[in-house]
Formats: structure tokens, C-alpha cells, sequence
């Protein structure tokens, strides 16, 4: 597999790279942003970032985890007002609202509760958890995005969790205890 | 609420699922994007990789930042009191040779103490400074939740880091990012400064690299602005070893009580088969108890795995099982109880330990985890690679 990957055209390997990896990273994106359309930038900037700096780019499943590492750096570019705004992703930031209208998960009020125990915890102890529940990334993956050591992620997520189980339970302590079938469900997946 | 809720409750607040953002219906304009990309930027990219650099720089920017280790600086305007610790004691050769490792560098600002100080190697280390008196350690007599840790909130902290190897890899992750850039005076040389946005208007976050003594060392700290970081960078100064030593704080574990403080750490410690205390890399750096213990308890928990692993490959149920039951007594390790109150090491280890049954670990084998989370191979223990 090295040999192989290291045997590649640059033009191949980016194309294989953005054709492996685009999809996670619109979605890692747009669960960040507060409107679709401001998810194109993000991603077209990382992309640019990792054309650039191809042979910076792991092989393999790391791959994914540094354009993760790049396009948080891009967020915070754009929540900064930094991002440049670039005509590379036009057409997809045109078609992204109304692709994604249709495809937010539902939020009833239990949702809605644990988004807002959410938007009340510091953004260190927030990307720790959804980088464990939505990118279902492992301790050691997150420590590659993040760029700190397995044992502090997991410090970190340890600490996080208990954050937010107490913003949950002085938000709604009865209702919260338990979860619900549906909530269960929609875990499973 | 358990994790799992927790976990479940997570979930299901998830706005936009994996197969919901697969089944989005935009592949001409992602083709489009593709096409301009490379279209911006043809023929900069080169064609060689170079995954195992990448790796290494994603590892000892981990290692830099999350673990502590380093470089001191410590303050020359000192520390009161301590009898045993004033300049002039008379060190241990062994410790001062260890000492003279590490960059002998203090910060010599008015009030400016050695909170923290741990070496990783003899070649990577970090020192905490805080202005201000630090806070005893904690007291293993009383319950973690009577104590409190958190610092005041007009607190000043600054830390200095050390590390081996190439800079190019730390200015280019810490140029990332920045709101604004400046170069500043430091040791008879000159420090990269980087400004990041965040903090409060006296507070803001602002580090700096710079070469010294064939290392790479980044001093960080809150500053009300990039002037106000640079009155204080430029109070780093180098020292020698002895006042170095003797800046360090009383949690920091002194080499004639190194080999006393190792044996109470083990006390009530089931060790594998074939364990010497002698197998504890490191314990001759600076450390203070809690490093000293992940130390200690680091280098016994990767044996245990080590022996779990290779059972489990071997089918040898007697072995697993003896790993298993072994672990399993970590809940009661009197030194995990006191590290307990400084830190969640011990919380880590025990989740692993609670996962040596089923050998996983968020759905990918255990032992990789574990080697990366404890550190095993930097603690002189490999394990077998998860297959």
C-alpha cells in the first residue's frame, strides 16, 4: 500500500482523496455552521489547503483526520470573519441550503435541550464530544485532529461528559435521567 | 445518567447524520469544486509523500502540547522559605547531570514562581509558571471534592516547553491560526510570536518559538497584547543547575527520595509476574508525584496488557485471566486514589482496565488504545501491534 501510494500522480492521488474523503467533510463541516451555504467556503479553503500541501497529507485513514484538523482551523477563520470568501465553491454553496433543508435530523425537545447543554460548554469540552458522537472518532483519532496526546483526550472527554451530564440535569433533571425508546433508536442507528 | 445515555443523548442531538449527508444530492457541484481546486493550484502540489514525517510531527505536536513537560524557567526572585532548597544545596550529581539537559532557563520576573515542572526525556520537558503563591499540593487525607484546584481568576500562568527535532513543524502549526504575528528579543536570540484570537481583553492567548541549546522552545502565556508578552518573554533567563534545581516546586519528587517515594508508590500495587521497579524509565527525570506515578503505574498497568495481548493471541486463558484479575485490583492502588484527586489518569486506566474483557475499544482493538494512551512504548514496554 505505501509503495503504491507513494507511486501516484499528485493529481491522482488528490482527486482519490477528495473523491474518499469529500462527503465526511461537508458533514463534519455543516455540523458546525449555523447556515449551509456557509459550509462551502470551509470546505473549498480545506481542500485548496490540501492540494497545496499534498505531500503533507497522511495516507490511509489519517488522511481524514487531518483535513479534519485543517478545516477546524477554517472555522475559526470564518467565525473570526477571516475566511476568504472565494468563487471555487459557488455552485455548492448555492445548492447547499436547499439540499441540506431536507436532511437536518428532526429536534424535539429532548434534542433541543442536550444542543443547548451543548452550546453552553466551553468549545474545547464541545469539539471533544462531537468529535466522539458524530464523527464516531476514536480517543487516538481525536488526538490527531486535535493534536494532543490519547491520555489527554481522554482527560478531556472524561471531563466533558461531566460537564455537560450537569448542564443536562440542572437544565432538566427529570426528563433527562433516562432517555428515551426514540433517543435509543436513533443511537443505534 | 450513564455515559451510554449520555452517549445516546449525543446521538441523537446530531444535526446532520452520516447517511443523511450521503444521501445529499450534490455531486456535480463537489465535481465543480474538485475542478477549480486543482485548477487554482496546478502543478504546486509535489508528488512524494511523506506519511511517516507527517506522523512523527503529529505525535510530537501531541506530546507538546498536551503533556508537560519541560523547561524552566524559573524565577530567580524565588522561592521563600524552604530550607532544604535554597541555591547553594548540594544536588545529587545524578540530578544535576539531568538538570543540565534540559535548558537551564527560569523566568526571572518579579513574583513568578515554578508551579510545575516535568521532564518527558532528557530531551523534551515543560515547566508552569504562575505569578502568584502556588498552592500545596494536594493532601491525600482529604477527599478530592473538598480541595480546589482551579486558579483564581486573576491568576497569571505562562508555561515553557523544550523539544528536540526540526522547528519548521512547530512555526508552521502555531503560525496556523494566528490573528497577528511579531518576532521579539529572547536569550540572545530572536522568538516567533504568535497572537491567537479568544481570552479576555487583558488576557489574551500569545506564544513563541525560538531556538536555544540545540532545542525548540516555546514560551506561552496570557498577555494583555503582544508588548506586554514581549516585557515578559524577555525576562527569561538561563541559570545554573543548581539554582534551576532549587526554583523547582515541593511537588517536584528530589533524587534522594526517589527510590523511597517509587516503593510507597507500589505499596498495595499487584505487579505482573517477573516486575522490577528497576523496569521505571524516567524516574530519575524531574517529575513531580502525579507524573512520577503515571510513571510508576504507567510502566505496571503496560506489562499487565503486554501479558493480556500476548495470551489472548496464544489462546492462554490461564494468563488472560491472571491480566485480567490483576488490573482488576487497580480500583483499590492507593496511588491511583491519590493521583485521583490531581488529575483523570486514573479514570483512564480503570475504563481500559473495565475493557480488557471484550478486548475494545470504541469498536477498534484495545491494545492500540492502550499504547498510545498510557504511553507503553515510551515507558520501555512495546506491545503488539492491534491488528
Amino acid at each position: 500500500m505505501p509503495s503504491d501510494v507513494n507511486a501516484e500522480l499528485p493529481t491522482d492521488r488528490f482527486r482519490r482523496l477528495f473523491a474518499d474523503t469529500e462527503r465526511e467533510l461537508l458533514a463534519y463541516v455543516l455540523r458546525r455552521v449555523d447556515r449551509a451555504e456557509d459550509a462551502a467556503d470551509v470546505v473549498a479553503e480545506t481542500f485548496l489547503v490540501a492540494w497545496r500541501r499534498l505531500d503533507k497529507v497522511p495516507a490511509g485513514d489519517e488522511a481524514r483526520l487531518w483535513l479534519y484538523g485543517v478545516a477546524r482551523r477554517q472555522l475559526a477563520n470564518q467565525r473570526r470573519g477571516q475566511l476568504r470568501r472565494s468563487r471555487l465553491a459557488d455552485r455548492l454553496q448555492a445548492e447547499l441550503p436547499v439540499a441540506v433543508a431536507s436532511a437536518r435530523s428532526p429536534e424535539d425537545h429532548r434534542v433541543a435541550a442536550v444542543r443547548a447543554a451543548l452550546a453552553r460548554l466551553e468549545e474545547e469540552d464541545r469539539e471533544i464530544l462531537r468529535l466522539t458522537s458524530w464523527e464516531g472518532l476514536t480517543p487516538s483519532e481525536i488526538a490527531a485532529v486535535l493534536g494532543v496526546p490519547g491520555v489527554t483526550v481522554r482527560s478531556r472527554l472524561h471531563r466533558a461528559r461531566k460537564r455537560l451530564r450537569a448542564e443536562l440535569l440542572q437544565e432538566d433533571p427529570g426528563a433527562l435521567a433516562n432517555t428515551s425508546p426514540t433517543l435509543a433508536t436513533k443511537a443505534a442507528r | 445518567m450513564t455515559d451510554d445515555q449520555l452517549q445516546q443523548l449525543l446521538t441523537a442531538a446530531n444535526p446532520l447524520t452520516a447517511e443523511r449527508a450521503e444521501g445529499l444530492e450534490l455531486a456535480e457541484a463537489q465535481d465543480e469544486l474538485l475542478a477549480r481546486v486543482m485548477e487554482r493550484e496546478r502543478g504546486r502540489a509535489s508528488g512524494r509523500l511523506s506519511r511517516a514525517r507527517r506522523s512523527r510531527v503529529l505525535t510530537r505536536v501531541g506530546l507538546a502540547i498536551g503533556a508537560t513537560a519541560v523547561v524552566l524557567v524559573a524565577l530567580l526572585s524565588l522561592r521563600d522559605g524552604s530550607s532544604d532548597r535554597g541555591s547553594g544545596t548540594a544536588w545529587a550529581a545524578e540530578q544535576i547531570r539531568f538538570a543540565e539537559a534540559s535548558p537551564l532557563v527560569l523566568l526571572g520576573a518579579p513574583g513568578w514562581q515554578v508551579e510545575y515542572a516535568n521532564e518527558e526525556s532528557g530531551r523534551e520537558g515543560e515547566l508552569r509558571f504562575r505569578l502568584g503563591p502556588i498552592p500545596p499540593p494536594p493532601d491525600p487525607s482529604v477527599p478530592a471534592v473538598e480541595q480546589t484546584p482551579p486558579l483564581p481568576a486573576d491568576t497569571s500562568a505562562a508555561e515553557l516547553h523544550w523539544r528536540s527535532g526540526p522547528m519548521r513543524h512547530w512555526v508552521d502549526d502555531r503560525a496556523s491560526g494566528a490573528a497577528a504575528t511579531a518576532t521579539a528579543p529572547v536569550l540572545g536570540t530572536t522568538a516567533r510570536v504568535y497572537q491567537y484570537e479568544g481570552g479576555t481583553p487583558g488576557h489574551r492567548d500569545i506564544t513563541s518559538l525560538f531556538r536555544y541549546d540545540g532545542r525548540v522552545l516555546e514560551f506561552r502565556a496570557g498577555a494583555a497584547d503582544i508588548d506586554a508578552f514581549k516585557v515578559l518573554l524577555a525576562k527569561l533567563k538561563r541559570v545554573d543547575a543548581d539554582t534551576w534545581l532549587s526554583a523547582m516546586p515541593a511537588s517536584v519528587v528530589k533524587r534522594p527520595d526517589r527510590n523511597t517515594t517509587v516503593t510507597q508508590m507500589l505499596q498495595g500495587v499487584t505487579v505482573p509476574p517477573g516486575f522490577s521497579p528497576s523496569d521505571i524509565k524516567g524516574a530519575d527525570l524531574t517529575k513531580d508525584r502525579y507524573q512520577l506515578g503515571a510513571a510508576v503505574v504507567g510502566t505496571v498497568a503496560c506489562q499487565w496488557f503486554k501479558q493480556w495481548s500476548h495470551a489472548r493471541e496464544a489462546n492462554d486463558s490461564v494468563k488472560e485471566r491472571e491480566a485480567i484479575a490483576g488490573l482488576a485490583t487497580a480500583e483499590h492502588w492507593p496511588i491511583l486514589e491519590e493521583m485521583g484527586k490531581s488529575g483523570a489518569y486514573p479514570d483512564v486506566l480503570l475504563e481500559y482496565v473495565a475493557a480488557m474483557p471484550s478486548g475494545e475499544w470504541y469498536g477498534r482493538p484495545l491494545i492500540g488504545d492502550v499504547d498510545s494512551g498510557l504511553g507503553c512504548d515510551g515507558l520501555g514496554v512495546k506491545l503488539p501491534q492491534a491488528g
